[in-house]
């Protein structure tokens, strides 16, 4: 009887999301979703800076699972076209769903910054703000000791790449804003968790290029300007 | 007399199928449950003594040099780190609440723990990191940060040793979400450790040298950003003390 109801309380969550996943989705990967989703929706927190409000509410788990409910439909498997990403969004195809890749579980990232790819890559899923298209990295593109930014797949320089944001709404904002949040107002994580969130949050920031969306992020995430 | 014989025949083939599961169970807890002596790390082996090795890594064997004791309570919160890294939940509160003090013993077998895993396990290494981090009081332990600092910079996801080729389409290069630092991580997490521990209470001379020394060490990385805030915090702390 424990048996049974232990399988069904482990087999709740596979059925529990509102989305779906395609035949081919390996079972690894669908597991370490499912079980990175159930993370994010464990998140509390009673706050959040007024972007964060803005685009999701205040730091809570649930939140951010309806964000994510709200927008993806379905989930299925690609390569995204590199090799090395772990997820995508191709609104040519679909614009609901995303794609994951056996990065997924290959690669070993903290859980948050796979879930920072994820709320990344369900932003691009709307198609009412065009995707949250990316704008064009300036030339030369130097972080703030002058060190040029590259990517670190190609080592090739992002400068004049379409790989950065001029507002704070977009992909690249809205993960930063999210992690940066939850370092600062989640209250059942661990301190690995939040300190995760922070140097990711602060990594991400560095794709907004936008001097008045910077100056925005700047004062909502680090209370200076 | 037949069904004698078979019920016979049955039962010694329960016995022996019985014998080998026991044998194995037994095999098994010994790899898992390794007698204290033989979890002493390699790591702390290879760093025993006074500093010396500005290029020692992670992997390096050994001399040793009085070992901590080790209790069973260490050896328990090892494994407990095991099924919390096999479990991948960074959000497990255990990791504030058993494993937030270690002792010298703990921290000992959990250095050993950090050299087996292979070194792509970039989140389980940074976990480790991060833990032991949160322990500094004594020279090995910045010695420890000492060797992951100095660790040869890990090019790919894939495979450290080997920068893999990928797309270098335009539409991918904002796919590489936080991969830097990834690759970065356990180094990262190193730095963030010195980093409170200089901004704590609980400094002492010589383990404040050793930080300094671990960050002048940083200082000098192959990887840019790991470079970068190791510079960072050795500018900070030194504005705040001169």
């Amino acid at each position: 009887m424990k048996l049974l109801l232990l399988g069904a309380l482990l087999a709740f969550p596979l059925t529990a999301s509102a989305y779906t996943f395609d035949s081919d989705v390996p079972a690894a990967v669908k597991n370490q979703i499912v079980q990175d989703m159930g993370f994010i929706k464990s998140l509390q927190g009673n706050n959040g800076t007024p972007l964060h409000k803005e685009i999701f509410g205040n730091v809570d788990g649930a939140t951010y699972v309806n964000f994510f409910e709200t927008r993806v439909t379905a989930v299925g498997l690609n390569d995204c076209g590199g090799g090395k990403a772990v997820a995508c969004v191709i609104p040519m195809f679909d614009s609901s769903k995303i794609w994951l890749t056996q990065n997924y579980i290959k690669f070993s990232h903290p859980q948050v910054a796979k879930m920072m790819v994820v709320f990344h890559e369900s932003r691009h899923t709307e198609d009412a703000n065009g995707n949250w298209g990316h704008a064009t990295c300036p030339t030369p593109f130097n972080d703030a000791n002058g060190n040029e930014i590259k990517s670190i797949w190609t080592g090739a320089t992002l400068a004049g790449e379409p790989a950065c944001d001029i507002t704070p709404l977009g992909s690249y904002g809205s993960s930063t804003i999210m992690l940066k949040n939850i370092q600062k107002f989640c209250t059942n994580c661990t301190d690995k968790v939040k300190m995760d969130s922070g140097m990711y949050a602060d990594d991400q920031f560095k794709r907004i290029t936008g001097e008045e969306a910077k100056a925005q992020m700047q004062k909502d995430l680090y209370g200076t300007l | 007399m037949r069904r004698i014989l078979l019920g016979l025949v049955l039962c010694g083939a329960v016995v022996v199928v019985v014998g080998i599961m026991l044998t194995r169970e037994r095999t098994l807890s010994r790899h898992v449950e390794p007698a204290p002596e033989q979890l002493v790390s390699a790591v702390e082996k290879s760093h025993a003594f006074n500093g010396a090795g500005a290029h020692l890594s992670a992997t390096q064997t050994p001399i040793l040099i009085n070992p901590p004791i080790v209790a069973p309570g260490d050896v328990a919160k090892a494994q407990l780190l095991d099924t919390i890294l096999k479990a991948k939940n960074d959000n497990d509160p255990r990791l504030d609440r058993e494993l937030r003090v270690l002792s010298e013993g703990a921290k000992e077998i959990i250095r050993g723990r950090y050299a087996k895993f292979p070194t792509e396990r970039r989140n389980e290494r940074g976990t480790i990191v991060f833990l032991l981090g949160r322990n500094l009081t004594s020279e090995s332990d910045f010695q420890f940060l000492h060797s992951v600092l100095s660790e040869a910079p890990c090019l790919s996801l894939a495979d450290c040793k080997a920068e893999l080729p990928g797309s270098t389409a335009s539409e991918n290069l904002h796919h590489d979400l936080g991969t830097g630092v990834t690759l970065a991580y356990p180094q990262l997490v190193a730095l963030k450790s010195i980093e409170n521990y200089l901004a704590g209470s609980r400094q002492t001379d010589s383990n404040t040298a050793a930080a300094i020394r671990d960050l002048e060490t940083a200082r000098q990385s192959q990887i840019t950003r790991v470079a970068t805030m190791a510079d960072e915090i050795l500018t900070k702390y030194q504005r705040a003390h001169h």
